[in-house]
C-alpha cells in the first residue's frame, strides 16, 4: 500500500538538483545531445517552408499586385530565380519556387531521420548505463536493505522508473527544444510579415492553452481510473482461471459471474468517460482553427483590401494557424513526461545513495581456505534499534564439528546462520572464523568459505547445471555432476529428458520439493566449502525421498564442520553437539541423550515436536498386534 | 461460424447506434468540405473587389459550419467508440462465461497467461476493429468520396498529379506500422527475459550472496541488458524513419500542386481561390491516407486476435448436463467403479485401468499408493471435473452423467491437493460453496478444521482478507481453511486429496476426529501418504499403476505383507531411526 502510494504522487516538473544529477548521465554522449541539439532546431524552418514558399508564389506569380513591389523572402527568392535562369516567365517562377520547396522538403526529410536516431540512440545508451548502475547497486546492498524492500519495488525502479527517464531524455527535454523553436518560427516569421494580422491570430492561443490543460487533466485522471479497473479484471480473471476447479465444484458459476460482471461494467464506465474528453477536445480544436481562420479572413481580407496585406500573407497565415497547435499540445504532453521523470529520478537516486553497509574492509585479513572454527563471542543482534534477536550469544564450534540449533520459531536459529555469512552486522560482541573477526575478512574470502543450503530452496530459470554451479565456471562438468551422485540427484536427474541441460520452468515447478532439495544439495556439495550451513526444510514429503535426503545430508556434513537449524530427528541424532535456544538465548547445549536426560527445554522441545509422532505411531502398532 | 461471422453478431444489439453513427461520419465529412468552398470565394472576391461586410459574413460562415461540424464529430465519436466499448463489455463477459463452463481438462492443457493474454490483450485488438478502425475507414471513404470529385471540378489533371503521392502515405504506413509493430513486439518480449533476470537476480539475493555470486550476476544483467538495447536500436532505426518518410511524401503531393497548380494559375486556367481550396482539400487527404495504411494492419491484427478468442470460445463444453440427464434434487452417497479405465488421450498410457469398487454410502474409504499411481484422478472422475467413460462409474446406482452437474457437485466437499483459496475474507472463503449461511456455521466450520483459533489470531479474525492485498497463510492453514471450505457444505461424499500433508500430526488427529462425527452416514475418500492418515478408514484401497494392488483394513493389509506392509514399515523405520 504505502508502495503503490509512493508511486502515485507526482511532483515538480522540473528540480534543478535533479537535473543537474541527471545531466551527469547525459554527459558521455554530449556529442549525440549537442548534434540532436543543433538538428532540432535546423528543422524547424524545413518542415515549416510550405506557408513563406506559398506566399512567394502566389504574391510573385500567381496573384501578383503590381502596387506592391515584392520585398524580403520574395524579392530574395525572385533575385534567385532570375540569377539561376528561371527568370522571364511566371510559370518558370513557380517551378523554381517548387524545386526551393522540393529540396527544402528532402532536407527535412533527412534533418529529422538524424536527429531522432541520434537521440534514441543516446536514450538507449543512457537507459543501460543506468540499469547497470542500479543492478550492481543492487548487488552490493545488503539484506536488511533487502527485507526492508520488496522485489517487486526495487523491480519498478529497474523498469518503469528507468523507463521515465528514457522518455525525459529523448522524448522530453530536447523535443521541448524542439517545440520551443517551432513556435518560435512561426511567431517570428508571422509578425516579420504582417504584426497586426499576427496579433490577431494569436488571439485563439489563450482559449487554446486553456483547452489543451482542461484535456490533458481531465483525461489523464480519466485514465488512471481505466487503469485502476482494467488491473482489477485481469486481477479477477487471473485468479479466476487458476481457481476454475474451485469454482466450479463448489457450484459458484453464477455468483462469479455476477461479481466478474459488476467489474466489467465499471472499466467500460470508466472507459466512456475517457471517451467524453476526446469527443469534447478534437471538435473543439478544430472550431477554435475555424474561429482563427474566420478571424484572418475578416481581419486580413480587410486588409488585403486596404492594400496593407497580399492575398499570400492571407493564404500562408491560414496554412500556419493550423501549425500552432501541434507544438503546443506537444509541450503540454511532455509536461506530464517531465513530471514523472522527476518522480522517477528521485526515486532511482534514493536507491542508488542507499550505503553500502556491509563491504569488504580496506585491508582485510587472509585466511584463504579456513580450518572451519567458528566462534561466538557475547554476540548481541537486533534487526532494527534494541528489540534484540539474540542476546549475548557465545559458542565455538571446532574444526569438523557439527553442531544443531533447535527451539521454537523466532528463537534466533536462522538468525546465527544470516550472521555468520555476514548478511547483517551484529551490534555487541565478535563472530570469529578461524579467530579472525569476520568484519576484518574480505567478504568473498569469508562467503566463499561456507555453502549454505536455505529451507525455502530457491531455483534460477536456466538448466539443471547452471543451478548446481551458478555463475562459478570453475566447477567443471565432472565436479558438478559427482556433487548431484553424492547427494543422490544424479539419478532423477538422468532420466529427464535433457538430464543436465534440462530447462527448468518457473523456478522449477516440475520438480517434487525433495528433488528441489536435492539439487541444492548439489549446490552446496559442488562448491566444497569448508562449512556447512544447513537450514532443514520442515514440509513433509514422502518416506523413499526422506531416506534420501537423510543419507545426503550425512555426506554433506562428512569433514566439514556444520551448523544445522534442525527440523529431523535423524539429523539431530549424529551432530555432535545440540545448541538449545529460546527467545534468543543459549539455555542448553549438550549431546542428546545428555540433554533428554536434563529434562528441560530440550526435553519438551522433544515431547512436543518429534515425540508426538513416534509415540503415537508405536500405541497403534502395539494396540495391532 | 467463422470469426468474423461471430464478431458481426455482436454488432446486432447496437445496429441502430452503428448506422446512426456512421451518419455523423458522412455529415462531419460533407460540413468539412464545403467550408474551403467559402474560403475559395473569400480569395477569388479578394481580387476583385469586396465589402468589409462581406468578410466577416464569409467568416462567421466558416465558424458556424465549424460549430455544425462539431456537433456531428463530437456525436459520432459518442456514439461508435461508445458502441465499440459496449461490445467489448459483451464479448469479455461472454469469454469469462465460456471459460466457466470450460472443464478441468482444458485448464491442464492451456496456461493461465495464455487464457490472460486472449482475455487482455486479444480483446483490446478486437475493439481497436470494432471502434477506430471502422470509425476511421468509414471517414476515409467517405473522404474520399467527396474529395475526388471536389477535386476533379478544379481540374482533373491536377488532381490526378496530387494523388501520385497519396498512395505513397498509405503503404509506407501501411508497411512501416505493421513492422514497427512487430520489432516492438520482439523489444517488448525480451523486456519480459531482463525483468525475468532481475527479479530472479533480486529475489534470490541470499543464494547469490551466501555463493559469491553477485559478479556473475553483473555481468549475467549486462548481457541481456546490451541484448535489449540492440533490440531497442533495430526498433528505433525503422521507428525513426516513418514520421520523416510520411513528411516526406505528404510533402510531395504538396510540391506538385504548387508547381502544376501555380502554372495553372497563371495560364488562367483555374482560379487563384481554387488553387487555396485545392491545397486545403490536399491537407484534408493526408489524415484519411495515413488512416487506411493504419486500419488494414489494426484489421489484420484484430481479426487475428478474434481468431485466438473465437477458438476458446467455440470449444464446446464437455462436461456438461446433456439429454438423458434425470431430474433428481439430492444424492445418498453410493459410489461403484465398474471395471473402470481411464486415459487422459489416446496416445497415452491409461492412468486408470479396470478399476471395480463399490463405496457404500456412509463408508470411508482411503486411497494411497505413490506418485502417479492414479489416486487424485480418481478423486477428480467422482466430481465430474474428468469425464469417466460412459457406464463406468456410477453414483447411487445411476450412471454419472446422469445426475445433473449441479446436484453432484453440491452434495459433494472437496479438499484439492493444491489448495486455492480466493482473495476474500476468510469467511468469505469458507463459505465459498454454499448460498446462506451465519457467522455461526462458519465458525463452527472453522473449529472443525482446526482453524478457528488460528483466525482468531489474525488482525481482523474472520474479515481477515487473504492474498496479496491481505494476510500470507502458511501452507497448514490454507489446507485448513480449504476443509472448512467443505465442511461447511455438510456434503453427502466428502474428499480429501491429499489434504493433510502440510499439517502436523497433532492438528491432524483432531481433525480426524471431528470428521469421524461429522461424516457418520456420509461418505469420505481421503487419499494420502501417511499411514496416520488413513489407518482408520473402513477401507484401504492401495493404488498402483492405476490398478487396484490392495484392498482391506489397516489390520488385514498388515497381515497381507505387501506394499502396504511396506509402506507402513517404512514409515515406522523412520520413527525408529529417530527413536536410538
Amino acid at each position: 500500500m504505502a508502495d503503490h502510494h509512493e508511486e502515485e504522487v507526482l511532483g515538480k516538473a522540473y528540480d534543478s538538483r535533479l537535473m543537474k544529477r541527471l545531466l551527469k548521465y547525459l554527459w558521455p554522449y554530449k556529442w549525440h545531445a549537442l548534434t540532436s541539439f543543433v538538428l532540432t532546431v535546423l528543422s524547424a524552418p524545413l518542415v515549416l517552408a510550405g506557408p513563406p514558399l506559398t506566399k512567394a508564389a502566389i504574391d510573385l506569380f500567381l496573384a501578383p499586385d503590381p502596387t506592391k513591389p515584392p520585398s524580403g523572402f520574395a524579392l530574395f527568392l525572385k533575385n534567385l530565380s532570375e540569377q539561376w535562369g528561371f527568370g522571364g516567365s511566371a510559370s518558370r517562377g513557380v517551378t523554381f519556387i517548387a524545386l526551393v520547396f522540393l529540396v527544402a522538403n528532402v532536407a527535412a526529410f533527412a534533418v529529422q531521420y538524424i536527429q531522432s536516431i541520434v537521440m534514441q540512440t543516446m536514450g538507449q545508451y543512457i537507459m543501460y548505463d543506468l540499469r547497470k548502475q542500479i543492478f550492481a547497486h543492487l548487488q552490493r546492498l545488503s539484506l536488511s536493505f533487502y527485507d526492508r524492500n520488496p522485489v517487486g519495488r526495487l523491480m519498478t525502479r529497474l523498469t518503469t522508473d528507468v523507463d521515465a527517464l528514457n522518455e525525459m531524455f529523448t522524448a522530453g527535454v530536447i523535443a521541448i527544444f524542439g517545440d520551443v523553436a517551432m513556435i518560435f518560427y512561426i511567431v517570428i516569421w508571422m509578425f516579420e510579415v504582417n504584426w497586426k494580422l499576427a496579433l490577431v491570430s494569436f488571439s485563439i492561443l489563450p482559449l487554446l492553452a486553456m483547452l489543451t490543460t482542461w484535456f490533458r487533466l481531465g483525461a489523464r485522471s480519466s485514465f488512471r481510473e481505466v487503469r485502476v479497473r482494467i488491473a482489477r479484471i485481469n486481477a479477477f480473471l487471473q485468479e479466476h482461471i487458476t481457481g476454475m476447479p474451485v469454482v466450479q465444484l463448489f457450484n459458484r458459476e453464477e455468483k462469479e459471474m455476477r461479481k466478474f460482471d459488476e467489474i466489467n461494467q465499471a472499466h467500460r464506465k470508466a472507459n466512456i468517460d475517457t471517451i467524453f474528453y476526446y469527443a469534447v477536445f478534437y471538435p473543439a480544436v478544430e472550431i477554435l482553427g475555424a474561429v482563427g481562420i474566420g478571424l484572418i479572413i475578416w481581419f486580413g481580407g480587410g486588409q488585403v483590401l486596404r492594400g496593407a496585406a497580399t492575398i499570400g500573407t492571407l493564404v500562408a497565415f491560414i496554412q500556419l494557424a493550423r501549425s500552432f497547435y501541434e507544438p503546443i499540445s506537444d509541450i503540454s504532453e511532455k509536461y506530464n513526461i517531465l513530471q514523472s521523470a522527476m518522480a522517477s529520478s528521485e526515486r532511482i537516486f534514493r536507491l542508488l545513495d542507499e550505503p553500502v553497509t556491509i563491504a569488504s574492509p580496506e585491508q582485510p585479513a587472509r585466511i584463504g581456505r579456513a580450518r572451519g572454527k567458528i566462534e561466538f563471542r557475547n554476540v548481541w543482534f537486533a534487526y532494527k534499534d534494541e528489540d534484540w534477536i539474540l542476546k549475548d550469544v557465545s559458542f565455538t564450534v571446532q574444526p569438523g564439528e557439527r553442531v544443531a540449533f533447535v527451539g521454537h520459531t523466532g528463537a534466533g536459529k536462522t538468525t546465527i546462520t544470516s550472521l555468520l555469512l555476514r548478511f547483517y552486522d551484529i551490534q555487541r560482541g565478535k563472530i570469529l572464523l578461524d579467530g579472525v573477526d569476520i568484519r576484518e575478512m574480505d567478504l568473498e574470502e569469508l562467503r566463499s568459505n561456507f555453502s549454505i543450503v536455505l529451507q525455502d530452496v530457491f531455483l534460477f530459470s536456466g538448466d539443471i547445471a547452471t543451478n548446481i554451479r551458478l555463475g562459478n565456471r570453475a566447477i567443471s562438468d565432472p565436479t558438478l555432476r559427482e556433487a548431484a551422485r553424492q547427494v543422490h540427484a544424479d539419478t532423477f536427474i538422468q532420466r529427464l529428458p535433457e538430464t543436465y541441460g534440462a530447462e527448468l520452468r518457473e523456478r522449477g515447478a516440475g520438480l517434487s520439493v525433495g528433488q528441489k532439495q536435492l539439487i541444492s544439495f548439489a549446490r552446496a556439495l559442488a562448491f566444497d566449502p569448508r562449512v556447512l550451513i544447513l537450514d532443514e526444510a520442515t514440509s513433509s514429503i514422502d518416506t523413499e525421498t526422506e531416506l534420501l535426503i537423510r543419507d545426503a545430508v550425512e555426506r554433506l556434513m562428512e569433514g566439514r564442520t556444520s551448523i544445522v537449524v534442525a527440523h529431523r530427528l535423524s539429523t539431530i541424532q549424529s551432530v555432535d553437539k545440540i545448541v538449545v535456544m529460546h527467545k534468543g538465548e543459549i539455555r542448553e547445549s549438550g549431546k542428546h541423550q545428555d540433554l533428554l536426560a536434563q529434562r528441560g527445554l530440550y526435553w519438551r522441545l522433544y515431547q512436543l515436536q518429534f515425540y508426538q509422532d513416534y509415540k503415537r505411531t508405536f500405541a497403534d502398532s502395539a494396540a495391532d498386534d | 461460424m467463422t470469426p468474423l461471422r461471430k464478431l458481426i453478431s455482436y454488432f446486432a444489439p447496437y445496429k441502430r447506434a452503428m448506422v446512426f453513427g456512421i451518419a455523423c461520419v458522412f455529415m462531419t465529412n460533407v460540413l468539412k468540405m464545403a467550408a474551403p468552398l467559402v474560403l475559395r470565394r473569400a480569395v477569388d472576391n479578394l481580387t476583385v473587389n469586396v465589402t468589409q461586410g462581406k468578410l466577416l459574413e464569409y467568416g462567421l460562415l466558416l465558424i458556424l459550419f465549424a460549430l455544425i461540424q462539431g456537433v456531428f464529430l463530437f456525436t459520432q465519436r459518442r456514439v461508435l467508440i461508445n458502441m465499440s466499448r459496449d461490445i467489448e463489455y459483451d464479448l469479455r463477459n461472454d469469454f469469462y462465461a465460456h471459460l466457466q463452463k470450460l472443464p478441468f481438462e482444458f485448464y491442464q492443457t492451456h496456461r493461465t497467461g495464455d487464457l490472460m493474454a486472449r482475455a487482455t490483450n486479444d480483446l483490446a485488438a478486437v475493439r481497436m476493429i470494432v471502434g477506430p478502425a471502422l470509425m476511421y475507414s468509414m471517414n476515409t471513404i467517405f473522404a474520399m468520396a467527396l474529395l475526388i470529385p471536389l477535386m476533379m471540378l478544379i481540374s482533373w489533371k491536377l488532381t490526378l498529379l496530387a494523388f501520385l503521392s497519396m498512395p505513397l502515405v498509405a503503404s509506407a504506413t501501411h508497411y512501416f506500422s505493421k513492422r514497427i509493430h512487430d520489432r516492438f513486439e520482439k523489444v517488448q518480449e525480451y523486456f519480459g527475459t531482463v525483468s525475468n533476470r532481475a527479479q530472479e537476480s533480486l529475489a534470490g539475493v541470499r543464494v547469490i550472496r551466501a555463493y559469491t555470486q553477485e559478479d556473475a550476476e553483473i555481468e549475467s544483467f549486462k548481457k541481456v541488458n546490451r541484448e535489449f538495447v540492440n533490440r531497442n536500436l533495430q526498433l528505433i532505426r525503422l521507428s525513426g524513419i516513418f514520421h520523416p518518410l510520411l513528411q516526406l511524401f505528404i510533402g510531395l503531393g504538396f510540391i506538385a500542386v504548387l508547381w502544376f497548380g501555380g502554372s495553372l494559375v497563371t495560364r488562367g486556367v483555374i482560379t487563384i481561390g481554387q488553387f487555396v481550396q485545392f491545397n486545403v482539400y490536399l491537407g484534408y487527404l493526408v489524415w484519411p491516407m495515413i488512416a487506411l495504411g493504419w486500419v488494414i494492419n489494426i484489421f489484420q491484427r484484430g481479426m487475428a486476435s478474434m481468431g485466438r478468442m473465437h477458438q476458446i470460445m467455440s470449444t464446446e463444453p464437455s462436461i456438461r448436463d446433456v439429454a438423458d440427464t434425470q431430474k433428481i434434487k439430492t444424492i445418498e452417497g453410493e459410489i461403484e467403479f465398474k471395471g473402470l479405465r481411464f486415459q487422459y488421450s489416446e496416445s497415452q498410457e491409461p492412468v486408470l485401468k479396470n478399476i471395480n469398487l463399490r463405496i457404500a454410502p456412509g463408508q470411508t474409504v482411503a486411497f494411497v499408493g505413490s506418485v502417479g499411481s492414479g489416486k487424485s484422478t480418481l478423486m477428480n472422475l467422482v466430481t465430474r471435473l474428468l469425464d469417466a467413460e460412459a457406464g463406468q462409474l456410477l453414483i447411487d446406482g445411476l450412471p454419472i452423467r446422469e445426475i445433473p452437474l449441479n446436484v453432484l457437485r453440491s452434495s459433494i466437499g472437496y479438499v484439492p491437493q493444491e489448495t486455492f483459496l480466493f482473495s476474500e475474507t476468510i469467511a468469505q472463503n469458507i463459505a465459498f460453496g454454499v448460498e446462506r449461511t451465519t457467522a455461526e456455521e462458519i465458525e463452527q466450520a472453522a473449529t472443525e478444521a482446526g482453524i478457528a483459533e488460528d483466525i482468531l489470531e489474525f488482525p481482523d479474525g474472520f474479515d481477515t482478507l487473504v492474498g496479496e492485498r491481505g494476510i500470507t497463510l502458511s501452507g497448514g492453514q490454507k489446507q485448513r481453511t480449504a476443509i472448512a471450505r467443505a465442511l461447511i457444505r455438510r456434503p453427502r461424499i466428502l474428499i480429501l486429496d491429499d489434504a493433510l500433508s502440510s499439517v502436523d500430526t497433532y492438528t491432524e488427529e483432531k481433525i480426524l476426529g471431528h470428521l469421524r462425527r461429522i461424516m457418520r452416514g456420509r461418505t469420505s475418500l481421503i487419499v494420502s501418504h501417511r499411514v496416520s492418515t488413513v489407518k482408520d478408514a473402513d477401507l484401504i484401497v492401495v493404488l498402483e499403476d492405476g490398478r487396484i494392488a490392495e484392498r482391506g483394513t489397516h489390520d488385514s493389509l498388515i497381515a497381507m505383507c505387501g506394499l502396504y506392509a511396506e509402506l507402513y514399515e517404512k514409515q515406522l523405520l523412520e520413527e525408529e531411526l529417530a527413536a536410538t
